[in-house]
This record gives C-alpha cells, structure tokens and sequence, in this order.
C-alpha cells in the first residue's frame, strides 16, 4: 500500500467522508470478487452481491470511527468481515423463513406491545433498562433511536418490528430484494442497541 | 478499449453504491471512535473530579471519577434528559439508589452517595474493573470446584437482598462483573422491587424471531403472572446462570427463534447440565434442575436455600434437591418389582441393623478409649468388631442384595451408609500391631466401597494409606502370606485407578509390582487357590495392559497363560462362578486380542468358547445379572466377529437370545446407563439382520427400539462418542430401509436426525475421527435425491453459521456437502480455506477431501 492510500485511510478514520468513498472505491473490485462465489444457487434470487456491498458500505460510514488501521489490507479484511457477517446473518434468516409453521404458538403480543418488544429483544431481557418505564416512555425512546439510523434501516424496523410486515412485503414496498431486507433489519437492531445502550454494561471498561 | 469500458462502468457502479450509502448515513447517528467523557466539567459532581466517560444509553450515563478526599476509583451513575427520563425513570433511579443503600454485600455493588446536580440527579457507586460473567466464565476456563465457589458468592449476593425481601429479578450474566480477584459483584437493582406492581414485557419482535442476546426470563415472567413474579424468581434466575456456568450453554437452543425460546421455557423439559459436561454427576443435575422447575413451588423458595445445597453438595453430604428422587426411586423400585420387594425390605433392615450396630459399637470405642485408657485393648476390641460388623455388611449383605433384580438403588445407600460410617475408623491412630491391620484393612474397604461409589480420588487415597500402613507393617506381620497377597492386592487397585485416569506407566509398574509378588507366592504355595487365582488376574490385567499399549505379542503370551490357568482352576473347581468367569473372561481377551489382529477365525472360536463357559454359569445360577450381562456382550461381539469372519454366517438366532437376556436385564435394572447400553447395542445388530432379510417392518422395529434404548441410556449417562455414533446409525439405517421403501421424505428426515445428533454431539464437545468419518459418509450418501439434497444443503448452511464453523473439519464436511449437490464454488472456497487452516496447524488434510477439492476446482473452471 502507497502512503498516500494511508494517507486517505487516516484522514476517513478521523471522519472525513470524501477520503473513506474513495478508500471504499479502491478496494471494490477486490471485495466484490471475495464476495462472488459466497451466495450459493439457492439465494441468488433473493439476494445479490450488490445487496451485500450496499449495506456493507452504509456500515463502513456508520463505524468507520471505531476502526483501527493495525496493518496493510486491515481495512479491506475489515469491510470482508463485515461483508461476510452480512450475508451469513441474511442466509441464516433466509433458512428460518422457510421453516414450517410450528404446530403450537403462544399468543404474547397484544396491541400496542410493538415497541416494547422491540426494545426488550434488542437488549436481550424482559427486563430491559426500561422494563418498568410506561410504553409511551418506552414508544418515544425507539422513535427517538430510529429517527437516528440510516432512512432504509429505519424504515426495515418500522415496517417489520413496529407494523408487523413481512420481509418479503417490504422488499416489495422498497424495490429491494429479500435478502437486502433481513441484512438492513439485522444492522437496524445492532445500531438501535447500541443507541439505546445497555445500562449493565456500562461497569465494564471492557464493555 | 472494452475493457476500459468494463472498468468505467464497475467504478460507476461502485461510485453509485458508496454515494448512496454516503447519503444514507449523513443524518445518522455515528459510532465515535471513543465512548464520550461528556461535556461535564471535571468538578460537576461535589468532592469527585471526573476523569472518563464510561458509556452511556438512553437511561443515563456513567463516569469514572476519583473521590478527591480518597483518591480512590468511583463510578457514578447519572440520570439524564433523554428518552427515558421521564417520571418512572426518576422513581427507577431514586429506587435503586434505595435498595443499594440498604444492601452492604462483598458481592454487591456499593453506593456511597447520591447527589443533585443543577440539572441531574446522580449516585456514586464502586468502580468495578471487570469483566461481565459470561466473558469471565468463557474465557477462565473454571475447574468445577472454582464454579462452584464462583456461584456461591452470587447465590450469596442474591440471598443478601432475598433476606431484604428484595428481589433482583434481572439476574443474567451481564449485570454480574467478575473483578480481577475472580470476586463476582451483582449489578442493577433498577428492576429490582420489595413488592410487585409491574408487568413483564415479552422478548420477542412482532415477526417472532430472537434477536440480541438470551432471554432470562422465568416461566412466571413470560406467563405475564406479576403475582408470581417474587424471590422464586429469582432462584430460577440462578438456576440459570449456574447452568451457564458449568456448561458455557443455556437449557434451550439458542439460535432458534423466540418463541420456540419461549416454548422451552415454559415446556421445561431441559436436559440435564452433565449431558455438556462429564464431571457433572446428578446431584448437581439435581440442584440445578430444582432451580429450573417451572412451578415455582417445585423450586427452592429463596436463594439461601440454593446456597445450602450447594454447600452441602461441596461438604459430601446428601442435597436437598435429590430427597424426592431417592424416594420417589425407591418406592418405584418396589413397585416395580413386588415379588422381590420383601426380600428387598428384609435386606435393608437387615443392613440398616447392620450398620447402626456398627456405629453404636464405634461409639462406645471411642468413648471407652476416651474415658479409661487403661481399657484401651477393650476398645480396641470394639473397634474390630465395629469394623467386622460393617465387613460383614459390604460382604455378605451386599453380595446377596447384589443378586436382587431392582435392588441396586438400594445398594448403593447402603454402600455410601457403609463408607459414612467406616471413616471414622480411619482417622483412628495407634501404635497397637494388631490395631494398625485393622485400619490397613479400613483403609482397603473404604477404598474398595469408594470404587463402587465411583469416587476414584477418595479410592486413590485411601489405597494410597492403606499401602503406606503396610509398608510400615513390622516384619513378622509382613512375612505372613495372607499379607503379602494382599500387599499385590494393594498394588493391583492402584494400577486400576493408575489406569483410569490414563497413567499407564504408573499402571505398569503397581502391575509388574502384584504379578512379582503373585508369582512369587504360587511357586512357594503351589496348592494355593486363592493365590493361583490372584496369579490369574494380575496376568489378565498384564495382558489387557499390553494391548493398550499396542503390544499385541506380549498381550498374547499374557493372554495364553492367564487362560491355561484358569481352566486348571476351573477343572479343580467346575461349579465355581468366580472362576468360571474368569475362564470366559480370558477366552474374551483372547478373541479380542484375534479380532485387533484381524484373524476373525480364531476370533470367533475364542468367543464361543467364553459364551460356552457364561452359559454354564446362568445354569449353575440363573440369578447371576453379572454373568448375565457378561453374556450379552459376548454374544453381541460374537455376531460381529462371525459376520466378519463370513458374511453369511447365521447371526440371528444368539442375538435373539441376546435380546431376550437384555430385555430382562432392562426389566430388573432399568436404572443401570450399562443395561440400556447393551440392549441399544443388541437391538441396532438386529436392525440389520432384519435389513438384510427384506423384512423393513422388523427392522423398523428394532430401529426404534433401538433409539427408545439410547434415550433411557442418555438419560442416565451424559451424551458421549459412542452413543452418539450409534444414534446416528440408526437414523441413518432407517433411512436407508425407508428409502428402500420408496418413503423418501421419511428417509429426508432420519438423514437430518442423524446430521441434528452429531451436530450435537460436536456442540457439547464429544468428537472424535469417528464422528466425523461417520459424518462425512452421511454428507456422500450415494442414494442421495433430490429432496435429500436439499436437506442436506439447508444443514450444510446452517453448519457454516454455527459457533464453531470455522474448524475445519466442519469446513470440510460442508464442503463436501456443497460439492456433492453441485455448489462447487462454495465446496472450492470452505475446502481450500480447510485446508489452509490445517496446513497453519500442520495437521494433515485428508485425501479424499483434496481429491474433492481438485473435482469442484475442476466443475467450478477454477483449474
């Protein structure tokens, strides 16, 4: 690597949006290429490399604050893992949608439960930070946090979590394949967990 | 030119790609490089000085501070303007700092002050440097004695606020720490509640899937049942964590969606935490699974009640959580078998006489010695007979109760009353010569009950004190033959243990030690049967020894002269079982030591002749289940070796009689792991002698007899090697009988049993080279359609996500699954990244999976 291309990975690092798109643009080709061989026959009609870069790249601005440039080719192995995780994530939800229908479901969501479920999933507890905060309280904080993602992953949670639509509706509703939808909505709930926060971490210098 | 085209485009494209991304995530919130310290000046918080902003959420922020008049580390927790703050946040806030301020535990976070600011209200609490439970647990690899004491400084916590009668009600690895001592400090009393008004939440999304970490939700709590929702709470709470941390797992599948999260929950039906880990026995199975009963009654009512458990556990002594069950076994245990239920009640009371005779006997020992010493040879005297009389127990009561169908539950009370009250006896010291063979022999019983007890270290030292008494024996007592024949005894159990824990060197050397000394003793006393005897096995465990350590030819001659001596013993003594046993027992060693050498001929003769011998015992006593069961295995071996020895010998007929010798066997121990073992092994063979002769409904049949075995045995002993094996075969010979029937999706769904068994098995730890040949073969079965191609692509996906999917040999299994249904990219890219990462480790990359790999490279062009 050139140390003018260091040179542009530092400057995106410390925020500068110009020099990270064309950090993004010099290592395309190569991660459109690892990419490639990755989504198996089964998925390519639901899901295409495009998908994977795309939301790839919309993470690579979102985190690009908490990447460190340990060695040469650290920032392409990075946006690969990234990549990678993606794609896994969408073909794992991809499978579950094509499982039966369980012959016994329980009946635990009442009207207006949306945003409180979606909170106590995204913090992995009944008992979230917010548990016994009233569902108005709990309804502001989520519309709060989803006003600050990215518009397509705000828009995946409000249609998935809030209105209980289908992945497949609203990759019809989005003009966007079904594999794209289940990759934004994984992403959606990482970031608003990371914006709500998790109070029990925060002890934790590890955390 | 085009190609200058090409490239135009793919950078138009990918210029397209970033723009977008760039413009999605303008008004997005970013993650910074560092959590924020905040905007606070360092002197907001009066006597603090701020010092780092530890993290924040939408419920507040916390700093790291140094109190100015200590200088020592605090945290301080801050409610903040947001999103939550809100009335019920301020009670939330003003709440926990109530309860912490009445909460002084080592293993509670402390609160030492709380404050206004001008906007904020904020509390001071211990800084704790550590690491959340579950990294800890992960990543300190804990012995299970450490866990234990681990988890009764939490239970310990949780109990300091039960006895408050406050409840936690979010116990969950992420709201303990473990500091850098390994002291765990509980967290997060802002849920916590002296009284209930609060309903749950559910966490699950509208589209039913889980995502983020684990719920660690009680069944009340997901019931939505407020007024259940109290300290039991609690203790399901820590029945959780205690699960998670003897087994790095949780009671239920965690990458299933939420709601088959929710139904296990509520189902309760978990497995028990030794099916993850060996060392687990079921007393601590019981003790976490009284924590997870999903009716809070069932529970322990308060975490004090776990933490005496636990440390009853610790202490050896019986647990709380297992009094049901010793019950509820005995009482079924009768009434199973009604007809032996008296002779069973004559035995315990008998044993129970026994032993309280004993006990009364040591006690007046000891006070005897205590008030006169001048009586001293008195009670010494009572000490023999108190020692006799517990003799008298293990030999001759258990001896007969041993040959009671149903009656080993009760056996095994017996032994641990019995061992409970000879170890007073041992701690006994005196300079008396007759005293110290007494405890000699204390020592040797003991050992010998802790065997039976299957508690090997307790075994090792007390055979350990009994050689070193022996050895201290003054040199008349030492001379007598009797001793030294014992002195090889001593020896000879030391080599077993020696051997268990696989230290063959050292079982080689107490081996050779007891064959010197035996050998010695029959060229002196060649008359001698019992010492001929003892001659007898110190060569059968000389030879079993030998092949252990691939010696086949000083196995044999072991082998050899362990068999001509125990058909002189026998052609002295032909009703004797003990030597009968012994003679089929080296015939055994002797086709085994064949069949290793693939000389299935020899193999076979060996064999019959030990069934022969067996079936000479079931004559002379039909009560015998030792030479029972010996006789099953036998024949189940038998059938392998005459298979092997010609593909078309007659097998049917002595696994019919192995079937029903097992099933009788099941019948009169159901609670023995060995006897459903066996009988799964028989059933399995009889599988496929019905397979081979076209008889699908029979083979059925024995299929699922086969499997109904294998439940009862891993319900009994945690999931290992070869059970796993042998469930997978037989969901893999349904399969094929299925198929043969035209079923093909029955035989789609017995290929995934198979897959789902090992899959399991490798998820808690049990593989081996045979596992995952065995796999391999499932992912290359020739029969293979369409439809089970499928279903073997939807496993071969799901197994590239699993937690270990970057092993290789997993990587290889999916990569052969993905060349065998034509994915050969796929197949290319997880063989060769297989391969790469065993090259890394330098172990060898298989050949059949290479040749697979050049084959993909092949059909994908990419050779």
């Amino acid at each position: 690597m050139t140390a003018n291309y260091n040179l542009l990975l530092e400057r995106a690092v410390g925020g500068d949006d110009e020099a990270l798109s064309k950090t993004i643009l010099v290592n395309h080709a190569e991660l459109k290429s690892r990419l490639s061989g990755q989504i198996g026959r089964r998925y390519r009609a639901v899901l295409s490399v495009a998908d994977v870069l795309q939301v790839a790249y919309m993470e690579a601005f979102l985190r690009i604050g908490r990447f460190r440039p340990a060695r040469n080719g650290a920032f392409l192995s990075w946006l690969t893992r990234i990549a990678e995780h993606n794609l896994r994530n969408a073909i794992r939800d991809l499978n579950r949608q094509k499982r039966p229908p369980r012959r016994r479901q329980i009946s635990l969501l009442r009207d207006g439960d949306s945003h409180v479920a979606l909170l106590a999933s995204l913090t992995g507890s009944q008992s979230s930070p917010s548990h016994q905060a009233s569902r108005l309280e709990i309804k502001a904080a989520i519309e709060h946090a989803i006003g600050l993602l990215p518009p397509d992953y705000g828009r995946v949670v409000r249609s998935i979590d809030i209105e209980g639509k289908t992945a497949q509706q609203v990759a019809s509703e989005m003009g966007r394949s079904a594999g794209a939808i289940y990759m934004i909505k994984t992403r959606a709930h990482v970031r608003l967990a990371e914006i709500l926060g998790d109070s029990t971490r925060f002890f934790s210098r590890s955390a | 030119m085009i190609q200058g085209i090409d490239q135009a485009s793919a950078n138009a494209d990918a210029n397209q790609r970033i723009d977008y991304a760039r413009a999605q995530t303008r008004s997005a919130l970013r993650l910074s490089p560092i959590e924020p310290a905040g905007d606070l000046p360092a002197d907001v918080f009066p006597g603090y000085k701020v010092v780092a902003g530890l993290g924040s959420g939408g419920q507040g922020s916390i700093y790291e501070a140094i109190e100015d008049t200590t200088q020592r580390r605090v945290a301080i927790k801050v409610l903040r303007s947001g999103p939550f703050s809100g009335e019920a946040a301020r009670t939330r806030f003003e709440r926990e700092v109530q309860i912490l301020s009445r909460l002084q535990h080592p293993h509670i976070v402390t609160i030492h002050t709380s404050g206004t600011t001008e906007r904020q209200r904020y509390f001071v609490m211990d800084f704790i440097d550590g690491q959340p439970l579950d990294e800890y647990i992960r990543n300190e690899h804990l012995s299970l004695v450490d866990t234990l004491a681990l988890f009764l400084k939490i239970a310990g916590a949780v109990d300091a606020a039960h006895l408050h009668g406050i409840t936690h009600r979010d116990l969950k690895p992420a709201n303990i720490l473990v500091d850098a001592r390994g002291d765990p400090h509980v967290l997060d009393f802002g849920l916590a509640k002296t009284s209930d008004d609060q309903r749950r939440v559910m966490p699950v999304t509208a589209t039913g899937q889980f995502v983020g970490s684990l719920p660690w939700a009680a069944p009340e709590q997901l019931r939505d049942d407020p007024n259940n929702v109290n300290l039991r709470t609690d203790v399901y709470g820590l029945g959780l964590l205690f699960y998670f941390m003897l087994t790095q797992s949780v009671p239920y599948d965690q990458f299933a969606i939420a709601r088959d999260v929710m139904e296990s929950i509520l189902a309760g039906d978990h497995p028990p935490p030794s099916r993850y880990r060996r060392e687990i026995d079921n007393e601590l199975d019981a003790i976490v699974l009284k924590c997870l009963q999903v009716v809070p009654d069932r529970r322990y009512q308060i975490a004090g009640e776990v933490v005496r458990d636990v440390e009853r556990y610790l202490a050896g002594e019986p647990v709380e959580a297992k009094r049901d069950s010793t019950a509820y076994l005995l009482i079924k245990t009768m009434r199973r078998h009604r007809t032996a239920a008296v002779a069973v009640g004559v035995l315990l009371i008998t044993g129970v006489a026994y032993a309280v005779t004993a006990s009364i006997l040591y006690e007046r020992a000891v006070r005897s010695e205590c008030v006169a010493q001048q009586r001293a040879v008195d009670a010494q005297d009572q000490y023999r007979l108190a020692r006799e009389s517990l003799e008298f127990l293990i030999n001759d009561v258990l001896t007969q109760l041993d040959k009671i169908p149903g009656a080993s539950h009760a056996e095994r009370k017996l032994l641990r009353g019995a061992y409970e009250r000879l170890m007073p006896l041992a701690n006994e010291h005196g300079d008396d010569p007759i005293f110290r063979m007494d405890l000699v022999h204390t020592h040797h019983q003991l050992g010998s009950l802790a065997v039976k007890l299957s508690e090997y270290a307790e075994a090792q030292s007390h055979f350990e004190s009994e050689m070193r008494l022996r050895n201290e024996l003054p040199e008349d007592e030492a001379r007598v033959p009797e001793n030294i024949s014992a002195f090889a005894i001593n020896h000879v159990v030391l080599g077993d243990l020696a051997q268990r824990r696989g230290d063959l060197e050292r079982c080689g050397y107490h081996y050779l030690e007891a064959l010197d000394i035996d050998e010695r003793l029959v060229n002196e006393h060649p008359e001698d049967t019992h010492f001929r005897d003892n001659l007898g096995w110190s060569y059968d465990r000389m030879g079993a020894l030998a092949l252990k350590r691939r010696e086949p030819a000083v196995a044999e001659e072991y082998c050899q002269k362990r068999l001509v001596l125990a058909a002189a013993l026998v052609a002295d003594d032909p009703d004797n079982s003990a030597r009968l046993k012994g003679l089929a027992s080296s015939h055994a060693r002797l086709a085994d030591l064949a069949a290793r050498e693939r000389d299935w001929a020899m193999a076979v003769n060996s064999l019959e002749e030990g069934v022969a011998t067996l079936r000479r015992i079931r004559r002379i006593d039909p009560d015998d289940r030792e030479a029972m069961s010996l006789l099953v295995g036998n024949l189940s071996s038998l059938s392998y070796y005459r298979v092997a020895a010609n593909p078309l010998a007659p097998i049917d007929e002595i696994l019919f009689e192995a079937e029903t010798l097992v099933d009788s066997l099941v019948e009169s121990e159901a609670e023995l792991p060995r006897s459903h073992w066996l009988q799964a092994k028989v059933c399995f063979q009889l599988v496929g002698v019905e397979s081979r002769r076209g008889d699908s409904p029979s083979a059925l049949k024995y299929a699922m007899k086969t499997l109904a075995s294998l439940d009862e045995f891993e319900r009994r002993a945690p999931l290992d090697e070869e059970s796993s094996y042998l469930r997978a075969q037989v969901h893999r010979r349904i399969a094929s009988v299925r198929r043969s029937d035209g079923d093909l999706k029955a035989a789609q769904a017995h290929l995934e049993h198979a897959l789902i068994t090992l899959e399991q098995a490798f998820n808690a730890n049990v593989d081996s080279t045979k596992l995952r040949t065995l796999h391999l073969g499932l992912l290359q079965q020739p029969e293979l359609t369409s439809l089970t191609a499928a279903a073997i692509k939807a496993i071969a996906d799901r197994m590239v996500n699993l937690p270990h999917a970057d092993e290789p040999w997993t990587l290889i299994s999916a990569g052969i699954a993905y060349n065998h249904i034509g994915e050969h990219e796929l197949a290319v890219q997880f063989l060769q990244e297989a391969k790469d990462a065993m090259a890394d480790a330098s172990e060898l990359f298989p050949d059949s999976a290479d040749q697979i790999l050049t084959e993909s490279q092949e059909a994908a062009g990419l050779r």
